[in-house]
This record gives structure tokens, sequence and C-alpha cells, in this order.
């Protein structure tokens, strides 16, 4: 059942790599300036400044960063995209629904997002003699992220499903999920209560090889499924609403 | 298997869009839904398609005695033609897409969406974007599209839009295939001669209201009785109207179409300025009910 119109989000994505290569290699291009110039920075730190960098595990929660922000994005501006395009009245008539298609598009989106991640740090972690050892158990660290990431993808989808052109509220929101992701030092209590820390605080534990406690990944688990069922409920309250107003496919 | 759309009533705002409509739809039958600009044609497709929740009523599917809401994905649907795919994309790419999220995998809709293309005379654009193709193509391929989901039923808004008369032929005798193989096609359309050439019935939504509806002849009959179809050696019959006076219609620049007594006819006949080559009794054009429904009215169902 669900087969087909996975592998329909698999050929679209493809699809519109290809048609729109530039874009796609300027994306590739520019990541991989991006990353240069963060390795090339911690290159010529001092042991003393660096002592609470590693570059590897950075690295990787890099690749985590992006495969959010890939999740969060592509549910959120497949909606917005696709109302302007006019396709999405059509999305909507898929087997199973338009959340069903969304959730499988995003989940596609997700991977092209790492791939395209790997694709950038892998010779770039290679060409720096950066060691990536991350533990085994490291995808439980990931899989609440990813749920949070989903969830608040749904959340931002939503608020496109009614207002259609919300770009400029998606970078803002974007700006806010930079801390979690990039500090340095510790991971302090208080951050428990914002939406992506304590799941990055894991990966970043299980990718750097330290224990993660039980209770940390308790938080992190309870808050990614509390963002997922959040998106899931406002995404299916708003699908209600728009279609009741008849305002789906336009403003 | 039957389509019924029961009692369905919408509004926006203060804006009352359908107003209690029930229509039903067959397999094996093609509905011409018919009304002006803003009578709710579109706005009633989006309901049977659960693209719009109506605030009353319902749509229901019929099948050996069970009764369920109908899923979007059993429609085959063009809604404003080519702006609900990917303009970008390949055809193919469109196809596979749209077919892939209905649950079709590709060995089943590129041979039939092949096949259709091929009908179209557009099957060597397969790999062409949609946007490099003219308007009529791109009504053409969003048709073939539609086709090529093969579902229960087909709502086809404006599908005409574009085509040029030689395409708009081969569609009239594409629906009518399609009938025959037991499909259910519910069809709105300005282009009332291909409506009334193909439909079975007919409904005229006014204002979100069903005025009529009935079997397309039955109701051009029922409306005005029996009348005479007069044709002329000259394209004068626009001319002749305006001296012609209540009863009298144009169906072409030369013929006209007469709604009363034969012996009201023979006697005007004598004095017409213009060589008549022949008189056949018949019935009213869908497009001389559909003024008298909508605009000016002519002839007058009185006549």
């Amino acid at each position: 059942m669900v087969l087909w119109p996975l592998w329909s989000e698999f050929l679209l994505s493809w699809a519109r790599t290809r048609r729109y290569w530039f874009n796609t290699l300027a994306n590739l291009g520019g990541s991989l300036l991006y990353f240069y110039a963060i390795l090339l920075g911690f290159s010529r730190l001092t042991p003393e400044e660096a002592r609470f960098l590693d570059p590897g595990p950075l690295l990787l929660v890099f690749t985590a960063f992006n495969l959010t922000l890939f999740t969060f994005q592509s549910i959120a501006y497949t909606v917005q995209g696709e109302a302007q395009l006019g396709t999405l009245e059509h999305m909507a008539l898929a087997r199973g629904g338009l959340l069903r298609q969304l959730l499988l598009r995003a989940l596609v989106q997700s991977l092209f997002g790492v791939l395209w991640s790997l694709l950038v740090l892998l010779p770039l972690a290679l060409a720096f003699g950066v060691t990536l050892g991350p533990l085994a158990r490291w995808p439980l660290g990931f899989l609440p992220l990813f749920l949070a990431a989903l969830g608040f993808g749904l959340l931002m989808g939503a608020t496109a499903l009614y207002f259609k052109q919300v770009d400029e509220f998606f970078t803002i929101v974007q700006f806010l999920f930079l801390p979690y992701f990039f500090y340095l030092v510790r991971f302090e209590p208080w951050m428990a209560h914002l939406p992506f820390a304590p799941g990055v605080h894991l990966l970043r534990l299980s990718l750097s090889g330290a224990e993660a406690p039980w209770g940390l990944l308790g938080l992190a688990l309870f808050q990614g499924l509390l963002l997922f069922a959040l998106g899931l409920w406002a995404m299916a309250y708003m699908y209600r609403l728009v279609r009741r107003r008849g305002i789906l496919g336009r403003f | 298997m039957r389509l019924l759309v029961q009692n369905v009533h919408k509004r926006f705002g203060k804006l009352e869009a359908l107003k209690g409509v029930s229509l039903e739809l067959g397999a094996g039958e093609i509905l011409g839904l018919l009304g002006p600009n803003g009578a709710g044609k579109t706005t009633l497709i989006k309901v049977v398609l659960g693209l719009l929740l109506p605030d009353a009523g319902e749509v229901v599917l019929e099948e050996g005695g069970a009764r369920r809401r109908p899923q979007g994905h059993e429609f085959g649907v063009l809604l404003e033609g080519s702006r609900n795919l990917y303009v970008n994309l390949s055809l193919l790419v469109n196809a596979l897409y749209f077919g892939g999220i209905r649950g079709l995998p590709p060995r089943e809709v590129r041979p039939r969406f092949e096949a259709w293309l091929e009908r179209f005379g557009l099957r060597d654009r397969l790999h062409a974007p949609l946007a490099s193709l003219s308007r009529g193509m791109q009504q053409k391929a969003a048709l073939a599209l539609a086709l090529a989901l093969k579902p229960r039923f087909l709502l086809l808004d404006e599908p005409t839009l574009g085509l040029d008369p030689v395409s708009r032929r081969e569609f009239e005798g594409i629906l009518l295939e399609l009938k025959k193989e037991g499909w259910g096609i519910l069809l709105t359309s300005h282009d009332l001669e291909v409506v009334e050439r193909v439909s079975d019935r007919v409904a005229f939504l006014h204002r979100g209201e069903v005025r009529r509806q009935g079997p397309t002849r039955a109701l051009l009959r029922d409306w005005a009785g029996e009348g005479y179809r007069v044709r002329l050696a000259e394209p004068k019959a626009e001319a002749l109207l305006k001296a012609l006076g209540p009863g009298w219609s144009a169906e072409g620049p030369e013929v006209l179409f007469f709604l009363g007594p034969w012996e009201a006819l023979r006697e005007v006949l004598g004095t017409l300025p213009v060589e008549v080559l022949e008189v056949s009794r018949g019935t009213p054009s869908l497009e001389a009910l559909f003024l008298h429904l909508f605009g000016e009215a002519r002839p007058s169902p009185s006549a």
C-alpha cells in the first residue's frame, strides 16, 4: 500500500534534483566551502582552545542538523510550494490522504538530506584526517531527534497550510534551532524544555562515544513523541479547517 | 455502482455556494453539469473529491448494496487543466508520480499513459517538460494522465478548454468509448455542443441550486416540445433573427430553429427573403435551453 506512494516521492525528488541541477550543485559547493572553512578553523586551534571541540562528533552533529532541517523544511516548504504551484489539491488525492503523503515526502527528503551531507562531509573528514567513532547505539540517539523534527515540520506545515506564504516565519524559526545543535560546552538542565535540545545532546553523546543517561533518553523520546503527536494533531486540524473554508489550494 | 450527491450545502461567509444539491452518477453514464460562471460547479466537484467539506449533506458511493464515502484516489480528475501538474517536469514523471501516489505501479501507468498520448498525438513529447507544450497540448496531457489512472469515476472540469476543433471531436469520441466501457463521467463545460452530443443526462446549476436535471433529450423536449429546424441557402440566420420575433433562434450561420405550430411556420417561410433548403422537425439545442435559463432566453418557452 505504501510502496508506490513512497517510490513516487523518490522519483519526484530525483527528477527535481536533475531538473534543477545547478541549484543542487550550488548547494553542494556551498556546503563544501562552509564545512571546509569550519575544519580549517579547527585545525588552527591550540590544544587548550580545542579541549571541548572534537571535530568528528561535531561533523556528525552537523549532519544531524542538516537532516533535521531537511525534515523540517520538507513538510513546511512542500505545503507552501505545492499550494503555490496548484498541485496541493492533486497531492491530496493520494491513496491514504495528504498527511500520509507529506510524511512520506519528509522521509525521502530527509534521506536526500543525509546523502547530500555525507557527500560533503566524508571527503572533508578524510582530507583533514578527522576520525569518526560513533557508538553502535547512535541511532537510538537519532530517533527522538528525527521524531521531533517530523513533529516540528508538521507544526510548521500546518501553519503553511493555512497562511500559504510563510518563508520569513520559517527563516526565523530555523535560526532558533542553531544554538541547540551547536552549543559547545555542556547540556544545561534548563535546555531540557527547549525543542530538540535533549535529542541533540543525546545524539552528541552517542556520537562522541560517551555514555548517555537513561533519563536523558526518556526525556528526548518524550519530547520527540510529544512534538510528533502535536504536529499530527495540528496538521489534521488545519487540513480539516482549510477544507471547510475552501482554501486548501489557494489563499 | 452509483455515486450519489445528497442534499449538499456549502457556505463561504455570506455566500451560499451550494444549496441542497442532489445528483446521481452511475457507471457507464455521462452527466453534464452546466451553469454560468460562479454557479458552483467546481465547488461541487471539490466536495465530491473530498477537497472541500460540505456544511451539510454527503457524497456516497453505492456498490452492491453497500454505501461508503468515496476516497479521492478513486477519481480521475481534470481540475483547472494542467495547473495541477508539475509544469517543469516531464509528462512521464508527472504520470508516474501522480499514479504512484494513488498506489499504481509504473508498469500499469506508463503503458496506459503512453497509449493515451499516442491517441492525442503527443507520444513523442513523453520526456518533454509540460511547460514546453502549448496550452491545448497541456490540456491533452492532463487529460491523458486522468485517463491513465483508470479510475472508477472521471470528473472533468472544462476538459475542452484550449482544444482545437479536431481534438474536440476526438475527445467526444473518447468520452463515448469510455462510457461504453462502463466509466462514470461528470463533465462540466461551456462547450454545450459537446455536452449535448455526449451526455446521457444534464443538470443545470445556478447560484448553488439545481434548476433542472434529467435525460438530455427528454429535458429539451419537455421544456420546449418539438420544433422545426430551417436550413437556409445563405448565412443570414443572425440577420433574419431580429425580424422574426419570438419562437426563433439561430443555431448557426445558416440554421434557424423555430418553436411553434407548423401553420405559423408555414406563414413565415413564404415571407423569408432567403431561399430555404430544408425544413425538418427537431428539438432545440442545449445552448438555447442554457440561454433560456441563464441569459437572454431565445426562444421563449411560451412560443
